[in-house]
């Protein structure tokens, strides 16, 4: 197993012209969970996407060890966002079977009928996993809510990255299905995954350390404080 | 590349699917070349005189109104940024996109054409350069739309903004398109020059075009 190592440093990024994270400072390791909280608006999801590469960064540095170096940051995550990243007028079996091709990198190397076996067997298990077989075949413009959201998460097995960020993963799902999601994200961390989750919902990962952003202290200049590690 | 086909392919299989972009254009398209004839009247001389300048427009526009959909369901669903984080360049993507916009819409409208000539009595020879010059004009079309696309994609009621980019682009397209057309119908002059324009100037929107939309891409998926 490679030791990847996600190291965040003095990280500083603007929306617009307000700074909204200022000096944030994370580190994870494999088989390490990190839960970010605060309270609404203090950029949980701005850090997410700041390390997706959706957000250019003013200052300060996101980096991951043990991985190569070649490849972006963004190639080697699973972004959960508040959008289900879902085709409704496709089927749930043909948005994943879309998305195991498309984003597992296995899939590309190989490049022969093997590898279609292979992303075929995942998009069922996947499927399986999160009590979809049933649903497969519809369009997703028919699905409930929760449906949808676990439609969304059975992305993060059907292709493998090692770094998960997960933006309140848990919207719109049942307590079953939120102990499916947490039995799969320490399925992951055991096999030497990382993630980064933003959520109010105390999710019970194995080996999981807080972090909690914070509004600006007013007795200091900055405008913003934040990246106040809990363990 | 492999990663470039599956996303043509969805992006046809999801248009196919919808329906409603290719129904739409195709549908404005026709109701447009068969209005003017009865706003006109039935003189056929008039009628295949202006034939290929009505035909063009009529198709401008039709592309036109499908354009937002270039990016805005991908963008609506959160299918984007994902698409973003896969190893396929965001320029490759936006490519990819407006390829599949050409195919999907672009493509059949230039088919429907034939029939739509015969309500302005084409002669067969004007009809394919007609035909022809469609074929490639709108791909610059599709490439340069996908970057009016791309801007206006967080606008709420982006059409005509849409329309005010685009077209001014379109023009030069528009132009040696028609007189392609009309120097072949009639002779003499040597339609060659103005066609290989019209090419050249698909050619350069297919190398700005991608480029292009996904500088804009880039900036709405902040």
């Amino acid at each position: 197993m490679i030791e990847i190592l996600l190291k965040i440093t003095d990280l500083v990024v603007k929306r617009s012209d307000c700074i909204v994270l200022n000096n944030v400072n994370v580190e994870i390791t494999s088989g390490e969970a990190v839960i970010v909280t605060g309270p609404n608006g203090v950029g949980k999801t701005t850090l997410l996407r700041a390390i997706a590469g959706y957000i250019p960064i003013v200052s300060g540095s996101i980096l991951m060890k043990g991985i190569d170096p070649q490849v972006e940051i963004s190639e080697r995550l699973h972004y959960i966002g508040h959008h289900n990243a879902l085709m409704h007028a496709l089927s749930v079996r043909e948005n994943l079977k879309f998305w195991a091709e498309f984003l597992d990198e296995e899939y590309h190397k190989c490049g022969n009928k093997n590898s279609r076996t292979i992303s075929t067997d995942s998009v069922e298990t996947a499927l399986e996993f999160f009590r979809l077989d049933k649903l497969a075949e519809q369009p997703v413009a028919y699905l409930s809510a929760g449906q949808k959201r676990r439609a969304a998460l059975a992305r993060l097995m059907v292709a493998y990255r090692p770094l998960w960020l997960l933006d309140e993963p848990t919207v719109a799902l049942d307590n079953e299905s939120v102990k499916t999601l947490t039995s799969l994200a320490n399925t992951h961390l055991r096999n030497g995954g990382l993630i980064l989750a933003a959520t109010h919902f105390p999710l019970l990962f194995e080996m999981s350390n807080e972090i909690e952003l914070l509004w600006p202290d007013k007795d200091t200049d900055d405008a913003f404080t934040s990246g106040e590690e809990i363990k | 590349m492999r990663s470039f086909s599956i996303l043509l392919l969805r992006d046809i299989r999801v248009a196919f699917r919808e329906g409603e972009a290719i129904g739409t254009a195709i549908g404005f398209y026709l109701i447009v070349v068969a209005l003017v004839p009865i706003a006109v009247g039935p003189d056929p001389k008039l009628l295949s005189k202006i034939a290929p300048g009505i035909l063009w427009v009529a198709l401008l526009l039709s592309a036109l109104l499908s354009l937002k959909r270039i990016f805005k369901t991908d963008f609506e669903d959160g299918t984007l940024e994902i698409i973003a984080t896969s190893s396929l360049p965001l320029e490759l993507t936006t490519a990819a996109k407006s390829l599949a916009h050409w195919l999907t819409t672009s493509l059949p409208l230039v088919l429907f054409t034939p029939l739509a000539g015969t309500i302005y009595d084409l002669d067969t020879i004007t009809c394919l350069v007609l035909i022809l010059t469609m074929l490639v004009g709108t791909l610059a079309i599709s490439f340069l739309g996908s970057i009016a696309a791309a801007l206006t994609l967080q606008t709420r009621q982006g059409g005509v903004l849409v329309a005010i980019i685009v077209l001014p682009l379109y023009l030069p397209t528009l132009i040696y398109g028609t007189v392609t057309v009309s120097i072949t119908s009639m002779p003499p002059g040597d339609p060659w020059p103005s066609f290989l324009l019209l090419c050249s100037l698909s050619l350069a929107s297919l190398a700005i075009g991608p480029w292009a939309s996904a500088a804009a891409l880039r900036h709405q998926l902040q």
